[in-house]
């Protein structure tokens, strides 16, 4: 395991919020490739550690590397850039628009400083939009939203509506090196849940480095290469599924005694 | 450029081409003044119906934009083409420093903070009599001429305003239909998932804002050279209203929201003024009712009315065949 | 520096500042419980001082002719909230637009002042007599201290009914969140009409009280409406404390910035003091509570 490059480090992270401070020294070690899972009871600080890589918190103390680079302390649009992407606890999708030109938003976001460009009309920029749309249905296709590309994401099923979520930050330009799902499956039934965590499958499988947060133990158990589990925002584990399963402080903290 | 532009455009350039053979001359002089504020129109419109931003102000940058121009063209005697120019650059540098503390502020503080700055360029107009001539303002600004033609009739204003428009309207259809127009909406919608996609959300709503008021800039250069004379009275905080109005009334979620606004309003007041003293309410109250049973505009509802009719033109085609 | 001269200066500025209060808090109230900006407030202090005006014209005497004003701006504030604003917050529409709705309230409500009193400004008597007092120097108009003491009271009443009075609490909760509001059964419409008939009053006690010695005119609606809405936002748009601070800054930089600077430096002052506020602060000066 350390010979395996670490694409994303995060050494003694603590985030406060006034008086309350949400992670303690939490530190954490992906290696690429590799798929890492958070849990931790409600408030334990999971999302907190999300919104801290993704650039949306500032940590007060701590530093986070990425690909050899220091994130901690730079804009989440620079963060995203890099190759993170990143979904939230509720999908979050631009509820008002087509699912297109939600997938376009992200794939096309290379013409953002482009204004005058794409108002002259200018070819190569025409070309990044149209080799943008062509990427956009073969990403809607993956998740089986290219027959919907039209409807409003608001109309959407909830399950969809992740579908999208997924599909929109797979879209990111350049790609996404390192996908963090926040609870993905979590108002989804047993039915939907499969079909989603057999795209998050298939994503692991072409070599996307995935960190998941999850409530049901059951699915991240046996998937897992390494488990990190916080309770009151400190780490209390972080190990293979193995032995978190059978650790005692995790046990008593969180799985409860049943599970042998 | 995509078919609905082509249509767009088509239907723009038919429409401005027939007007002066169909209304009597002294029509042109308000589509003079339709196009001036359609220009301005489309600068708010994309600032606040897709980035979600607002200004009350835009009169002040329209006063920077006439003033400047005509300031350059008398006292500097630079030509009135390259004084246009530079009034719009010099409208752009100052939307760009006040863009920028802009940026923090939104909603309720940022309309107040963009009518005050409305509100100071028009005393400091005031007092700088030296230079803008105070409330007198300045007289005998050159007209535009071009070779030995000299742009001094309201039909040959109208057509230099309008093509200026059609070019715009152009661009801001492509911007506008483009996946940076879904850009611009999603900084609205959404800062958090803007930024974690890649987009820089300060960056985009600086540029919309910079552009607005280099277009509002732009009217106001080409409208000094229109009425040869500036004076405070053009650039008062109704005005700045009277823009937003144009876009509220026209929908400022539809590329033609600006157009249609400005149409509307450029028109109705014109008309009203027969009615004297109750003109401002009937104003009034003909806003309250438009926003009522047309809250997106009226663009939109002219957009269905116009398909309906396409629909029915080439029903009523095929029957006849 | 002429102490009397300055003296003289904060009693203008504590005056004028008054009215300015009073707008404030009637657009903090309305933005409160609709989270739209008043902008036809002005109008109401116009009606007040216009209402003054006729009723004591007739005969009246001064007391009663002030109470019949309050009243009947009272109803036309209601007017307001059914006709003006209720169809719109029905509708769901989104409140910049609403604002711009409100801006037609102006104009129509403009137009019927017009036609009813005219163009030129009104005269209304001195609640006490026309005689200046005198104090060490320093010249107070006594209409300045019925203007500062009715303010004061009404705020006092206004205060008293929001935090003391079973309705007053209904409506600071339905002010706070309207959806839970309604889940306790307090009823949106009620609110609606209390917020804008108390924002009414408020606005008219300002006008009736400054007529006297300041001229109002039919087209005075929006210079009031905007200096309310500066002064609340200064104070934080949704602090009533933060309305009465804001009111009385606008009122001293007014009025030392014209006596001190002269007339043009008076708008610029406001507007200067405004922007910076802006900027260094949005949510306004008055902190009151945290996450208020």
């Amino acid at each position: 395991m350390t010979d395996k490059k670490s694409l994303l480090q995060i050494n003694s992270l603590t985030k406060r919020f006034g008086g309350l401070t949400a992670l303690k020294n939490v530190a954490l070690s992906v290696h690429e490739g590799s798929f890492r899972s958070i849990i931790g009871p409600n408030g334990a600080g999971k999302t907190t550690v999300f919104n801290v890589i993704s650039g949306l918190y500032l940590p007060e103390e701590g530093e986070i590397w990425f690909d050899g680079q220091k994130i901690s302390g730079t804009s989440p649009a620079a963060i995203a850039k890099l190759g993170i992407a990143r979904t939230f606890q509720h999908p979050r999708n631009f509820h008002d628009m087509t699912v297109l030109d939600n997938i376009l938003i992200s794939i096309c976001s290379k013409i953002q400083y482009h204004f005058l460009g794409i108002g002259l009309g200018i070819p190569f920029l025409n070309k990044i939009v149209k080799d943008g749309e062509e990427k956009a249905r073969e990403l809607l296709d993956f998740v089986n939203l290219d027959g919907k590309r039209f409807s409003y994401a608001n109309t959407l099923s909830y399950a969809d509506q992740r579908k999208l979520e997924l599909a929109r930050v797979l879209a990111l330009e350049p790609k996404p090196k390192l996908l963090l799902l926040d609870e993905p499956t979590s108002g989804l039934n047993e039915e939907e849940t499969k079909r989603f965590m057999e795209l998050v499958y298939k994503l692991r499988q072409d070599g996307l480095t995935i960190i998941m947060i999850e409530h049901r133990i059951s699915l991240v158990l046996d998937v897992s290469d390494e488990i990190l589990v916080l309770n009151f925002g400190e780490v209390l584990a972080d190990d293979v599924p193995k032995m978190v399963r059978n650790n005692q402080k995790v046990i008593d903290a969180y799985l409860g005694p049943q599970i042998a | 450029m995509n078919n609905r532009n082509i249509k767009d455009l088509m239907f723009l350039i038919f429409i401005i081409t027939v007007i002066p053979f169909v209304l009597p001359g002294y029509y042109l002089n308000i589509f003079v003044f339709i196009g001036l504020n359609s220009l301005m129109a489309l600068g708010l419109l994309i600032l606040i119906g897709y980035t979600g931003q607002i200004s009350l102000g835009h009169a002040g940058f329209y006063a920077i934009g006439a003033y400047a121009s005509a300031i350059l063209s008398t006292a500097y005697n630079i030509s009135p083409w390259f004084s246009i120019v530079l009034a719009v650059l010099i409208t752009a540098v100052v939307g760009l420093i006040v863009g920028i503390p802009a940026l923090r502020l939104s909603g309720y503080y940022l309309a107040l903070a963009t009518l005050a700055f409305g509100l100071i360029i028009f005393r400091v107009i005031l007092e700088l009599y030296q230079l803008t001539g105070g409330a007198i303002g300045l007289r005998n600004i050159p007209r535009l001429t071009l070779g030995d033609f000299v742009f001094k009739s309201d039909l040959s204003y109208y057509i230099l305003v309008w093509v200026v428009v059609i070019i715009v309207f152009t661009f801001l259809l492509k911007v506008m239909r483009s996946p940076y127009g879904a850009m611009m909406k999603g900084v609205h919608a959404d800062e958090t998932v803007s930024s974690v996609s890649g987009i820089n959300v300060k960056v985009l709503k600086l540029k919309v804002f910079v552009f607005s008021t280099a277009l509002a800039g732009l009217a106001g250069a080409l409208y000094s050279h229109y009425i040869t004379y500036v004076g405070p009275d053009s650039f008062t905080v109704e005005v700045s209203i009277l823009i937003l109005l144009m876009v509220i009334i026209g929908g400022s979620q539809h590329p033609w929201g600006g157009i249609v606004g400005a149409v509307i309003l450029t028109i109705m007041p014109e008309y009203l003024r027969a009615y004297r003293d109750i003109a401002i309410g009937t104003y009034g109250l003909i806003l309250m009712l438009l926003i009522l049973y047309m809250p997106n505009g009226i663009a939109p509802l002219l957009e269905k009315l116009f398909l309906s009719l396409q629909r029915l033109i080439s029903k009523g085609g095929s029957i006849t065949k | 520096m002429d102490l009397v001269y300055l003296s003289q200066l904060l009693i203008t500025g504590i005056t004028e500042g008054s009215i300015y209060v009073l707008v404030a808090l009637g657009t903090v109230i309305i933005y409160k419980c609709t989270r739209v900006v008043n902008l036809a407030q002005g109008e109401f202090v116009v009606l007040g001082g216009m209402l003054m005006a006729t009723l004591t014209g007739v005969g009246l005497p001064i007391p009663l002719a002030f109470v019949l004003t309050l009243i009947i701006v009272a109803l036309a504030g209601g007017l307001v909230a059914i006709l003006g604003f209720r169809p719109y917050l029905k509708r769901n529409i989104p409140f910049g637009t609403i604002v711009v709705v409100t801006i037609g309230i102006h104009m129509f409500l403009k137009m019927a002042i017009m036609l009813i009193w005219g163009k030129l400004p009104i005269s209304v008597p001195a609640f006490s007599g026309g005689i200046i007092l005198e104090f060490y120097g320093v010249y107070i108009n006594p209409q300045s201290i019925w203007v500062i003491a009715l303010t004061g009271l009404t705020l006092v009443a206004a205060i008293y009914f929001l935090e003391k009075t079973l309705l007053g609490k209904a409506f600071r909760a339905c002010a706070e969140n309207r959806f839970s509001a309604r889940l306790f059964g307090i009823n949106d419409d009620k609110m609606l009409l209390i917020a804008l008939m108390l924002s009414g009053v408020l606005g008219a006690v300002g006008g009736a009280t400054i007529a006297p010695i300041s001229y109002i005119k039919y087209d005075f609606g929006m210079m009031y409406s905007v200096n309310g809405f500066i002064a609340a936002v200064i104070g934080g748009l949704d602090k009533p404390m933060g309305a009465v601070v804001g009111g009385l800054m606008i009122g001293l930089i007014s009025s030392f910035g014209a006596g001190l600077f002269g007339a043009g430096a008076r708008d610029i002052l406001v507007l200067a003091t405004l922007l910076i506020i802006l900027v260094l602060r949005p949510t306004g000066i008055y902190a009151g509570k945290a996450g208020g």
